[in-house]
């Protein structure tokens, strides 16, 4: 079924990341080198009687900035991130307003909880004033979780676009890149603007405490002592593009997006699955053409939780046997920015290709014998990366897994 | 080991029952619920969320593991309680 | 004798997908038979809410009638089960199964599943943090109940039913989402990674949907008329479908408003969309724009109207009998063409387009070809 080599070529001209270690390319690049970490208190919502107060919200975000011809009130926080990251993507990718336009194009942003922190506010509102009536329509009008990509588009200027907001949860990101992958390869766009986006919420936050997910200190993932995920948000968004396109006009090109693999579990609605994770890791290699031995390092989903980690590790071993390759977690350092996580994973994996560096699985201190792996412990590691996995698992069983390749240089 | 309230553990036994989806009335004091019913770690934090919103109190999730059946699950749940 | 072509899917494109099956869970009824009853009659579906709902803007709804999860679904993973769910569940077993509940659609790991939703259960999120914000500690909420909160829950659970282990995808899109979730089962079988799909839409009907939507409707418009369901497709490739087709998916294209001119955006999409399937504006047969409540839904009509030929426009029954079914809407649409087609010989060989628009501003057009045999 591969043929990787009759398709279309597409490739990562353009990234832009609003994440808690560092807003645009530059900031990013340089907080998953040195092993930042975006845990900080919560300034978001009210964290009275919750019992602890640490997230990876993103820190100084002006909207303003980046966000110049839709109304800051037509989107929630998440939406704000996601446009601004788009915005940030077509200017590192060199591309104008001008250049986009009216070209045929796709755009897709994943998330898991979309708008639900102004969901929580309408519910406050309602409960404030004992009455639904009270609830404030411009909120209202922007919880939908289409809007995530509706919005790119009105600010880019872009109508002529499919605008798909994938709502596989914390894989979207990853099943969003690689829609965009299929739709250039099958020749009927150019181009694809993709990623995910969250916010930061009660609801999250919340969900995560009650099923005991949360960590009382920081996120180590695969680490023996390991006790869960802080929340997290941002948006990453990457420009996919043809390579003839690419080639075309010049652009720099950070990575080829060389395949994925997508797989349900079909066996439990939140546990995440041995199998499932192995076959979605296959089936992303076969369709990258990519052999097993060539990849340099794993991206893992690395949640930091006691099931995912151990799950994960059994599927890259299934996969791998007994010598893996490195396999880190970005979300050590991010926390666990949901929608946006496979996102600013693949984008971290573009960069550690880009610029020949492994990204540090932080705050570990001792190796879970259950999870056999270098996880590169602390310190980023200076490598030659040609090809990458990035993993990523979600709540009803989705899985999506993507490899990033260097390319031809 | 505290002394077992026959009220309370009746409405334990409910809370278990509904929240591992057994029967009520097959529901033994001592059968295992992950190894004889069918239960995993996630329904068991429904039992203990369960508890925790039924009696005001707060259950670490370290004491997860030692809710093996409804007896041991009442003396985690009155050992947070303080009964 | 039919006056079309003999055998139109021998001059389909490679690659076109056809319809082979559809099933409804739909204010008509649950299942196929109530919902092409329901639409051919022209019936209206609003009844008074149920009083169990609560407090409601508007005390008449287009609800599933008589649908009961547990009654359904039976006890077993039901009690805190999720109205969306429930009703995408109930759908794919109309879809899969014969009467006597037995597997009549082959599946296997090249069977994928995509779904469009609005924004899942608002009831279930707006349940969970109001037992956030009201209990005693903001962690007292419904552990049990958490699982069917996630967006991509149906879609993984009617996956879980029928052991589908291929590709799963949940995508947000509002009365879009049915004809965005066609367009991406259609690349993705395009890419190999499908052979077949279950394509659809759903949405829920909550006290939780009804406020958000009766606070988010323009002053001027009508407290809206809310309905909900699941529409659902068995979608496969021309080539190699397993069973006769209804129709075939010769195009489908979105655009974004993005000047606020829904009208236009309708138009330049139809045309668009129309170009891709190679057939004139004057061909088409059935169009079914989704009848939103809204500025923009009037906007669609008119310009639906401007181009297609008059009885287009009337051939199926107007969606707003069902009342405003948010992400179900297209996938209704579908339906409703295939239900009146089937009882329409002359429907065979001929041309529906699909319209929607949705208030994020996301516009899609499908064009389909009708190929099914009548009853």
């Amino acid at each position: 079924m591969s043929t990787a080599t009759a398709r279309r070529r597409v490739v990562l001209t353009g990234f832009g990341v609003i994440s808690s270690i560092g807003t645009g390319v530059e900031e990013y690049t340089a907080g998953l080198r040195s092993g930042r970490s975006g845990a900080r208190p919560i300034t978001r919502f009210d964290t009275e009687g919750f019992g602890q107060n640490t997230a990876c919200e993103v820190p100084d975000f002006e909207p303003g900035r980046w966000i110049h011809n839709v109304p800051l009130d037509d989107m929630g926080r998440a939406g704000q991130y996601a446009v601004a990251a788009a915005r940030m993507a077509v200017d590192d990718a060199g591309l104008t307003e001008d250049d986009l336009g009216e070209r045929q194009a796709v755009i897709t942003v994943g998330t898991t909880d979309g708008e639900s922190h102004d969901i929580a506010v309408l519910l406050e509102q309602e409960l404030a004033a004992g009455d639904p009536e009270a609830m404030d329509p411009v909120l209202s009008r922007r919880i939908n979780a289409g809007r995530l990509s509706t919005v790119i588009a009105r600010e880019l200027r872009m109508p002529n676009v499919e605008a798909t907001t994938v709502t596989t949860a914390c894989a979207a990101g990853n099943y969003s890149i690689g829609y965009g992958l299929d739709s250039i390869r099958s020749g009927e766009v150019d181009i694809a603007l993709c990623g995910g986006a969250d916010a930061v919420c009660r609801k999250a936050f919340a969900l995560f405490k009650r099923f005991g997910a949360l960590t009382p200190d920081v996120v180590r993932p695969f680490d023996k002592d390991r006790q869960g995920i802080l929340t997290g948000e941002g948006a990453g968004i990457l420009v996919l593009e043809s390579l003839e396109s690419a080639l075309a006009r010049g652009a720099r090109i950070y990575a080829e997006v060389l395949g994925y693999g997508l797989s349900c579990d079909a066996a439990h609605p939140t546990a995440p699955n041995r199998d499932g994770i192995a076959r979605g890791i296959r089936l992303a290699l076969d369709d990258a053409g990519v052999k097993q031995e060539e990849i340099d390092f794993i991206s893992a989903h690395g949640t930091g939780t006691k099931a995912n980690d151990k799950t994960e590790s059994a599927a890259i071993v299934d996969v791998y046997g007994d010598a893996p390759p490195r396999t880190v977690a970005v979300k050590s350092m991010l926390g666990h920015s949901m929608g946006a996580a496979s996102a600013l994973g693949a984008i971290a994996c573009g960069l550690a290709i880009e610029h020949g560096f492994i990204p540090p699985t932080i705050n570990h201190r001792e190796t879970d014998p259950d999870c056999p792996l270098d996880v590169v412990p602390n310190a980023a590691v200076e490598a030659d990366v040609r090809i990458v996995q990035n993993n990523s698992s979600a709540f009803a069983g989705n899985n999506a897994v993507l490899i990033l390749g260097t390319y031809g240089e | 080991m505290t002394t077992v309230a026959p009220e309370r553990l009746s409405r334990i036994r409910e809370i278990i029952a509904e929240n591992i989806d057994v029967d009520l009335d097959g529901l033994s004091d001592t059968a295992l619920f992950i190894d004889e019913l069918g239960a995993d770690s996630l329904k068991l934090i429904d039992v203990l969320s369960a508890l925790e919103m039924e009696y005001s109190i707060v259950i670490d999730m370290n004491e997860l593991p030692k809710m093996t059946n409804v007896e041991a699950t009442y003396q985690v749940t009155a050992a947070a309680a303080g009964w | 004798m039919s006056t079309a072509t003999a055998r139109p899917e021998a001059t389909l494109p490679p690659g076109t997908p056809v319809i082979t099956g559809w099933s409804a869970v739909s204010p008509y009824g649950i299942g196929r038979e109530e919902f092409a009853a329901g639409v051919r009659a022209g019936a209206k579906t609003a009844v008074k809410a149920d009083a169990g709902l609560g407090p409601l803007p508007s005390s008449d709804v287009c609800t599933v009638p008589g649908f009961d999860i547990q009654e359904q679904l039976g006890p077993r993973g039901t009690a805190k089960m999720d109205r969306l769910t429930a009703l995408a569940l109930v759908a794919s077993d109309g879809l899969l199964l014969d009467a006597d509940g037995n597997r009549a659609v082959a599946t296997d790991e090249l069977t994928g599943v995509v779904l469009g939703i609005t924004m899942g259960s608002l009831e279930n999120v707006t349940d969970f943090l109001r037992q956030s914000y009201t209990n005693a500690r903001p962690f007292y909420v419904d552990a049990g109940r958490i699982p069917f909160g996630s967006l991509n829950h149906a879609a993984g659970a009617t996956a879980i039913r029928h052991d589908l282990k291929g590709p799963n995808t949940t995508v947000a899109g509002g009365r879009v989402s049915g004809l965005l979730a066609l367009n991406y089962a259609r690349r993705l079988m395009g890419q190999g990674r499908a052979t077949k799909y279950l394509v659809g839409s759903a949405e829920e009907f909550s006290a939780a949907h009804a406020w958000f939507e009766h606070t988010a409707t323009a002053s001027g418009d009508p407290a809206p008329l809310l309905g909900e369901g699941c529409g659902l497709f068995l979608v496969e490739q021309a080539e190699a479908a397993e069973r006769p087709p209804l129709a075939a998916v010769l195009s489908v294209e979105t655009r974004v408003d993005i000047d606020d001119d829904p009208g236009a955006a309708v138009t330049a999409c139809a045309r668009r969309a129309l170009q891709r399937a190679g057939v004139d504006a004057g061909e088409v047969w059935a169009a079914v724009p989704c009848a939103a409540p809204t500025a923009a839904g009037r906007a669609e009509h008119e310009a639906l109207a401007a181009l297609v030929p008059a009885d287009a426009l009337s051939r199926v029954p107007s969606m707003e009998l069902l009342g405003d079914t948010s992400a179900a809407s297209a996938s209704f649409q579908i339906a409703a063409v295939l239900a009146v087609a089937e009882a329409d010989a002359d429907s065979r060989g001929r041309i529906a387009l699909v319209s929607a628009v949705d208030r994020d501003g996301a516009v899609a057009v499908a064009v389909l070809r009708l190929m099914g045999e009548q009853r």
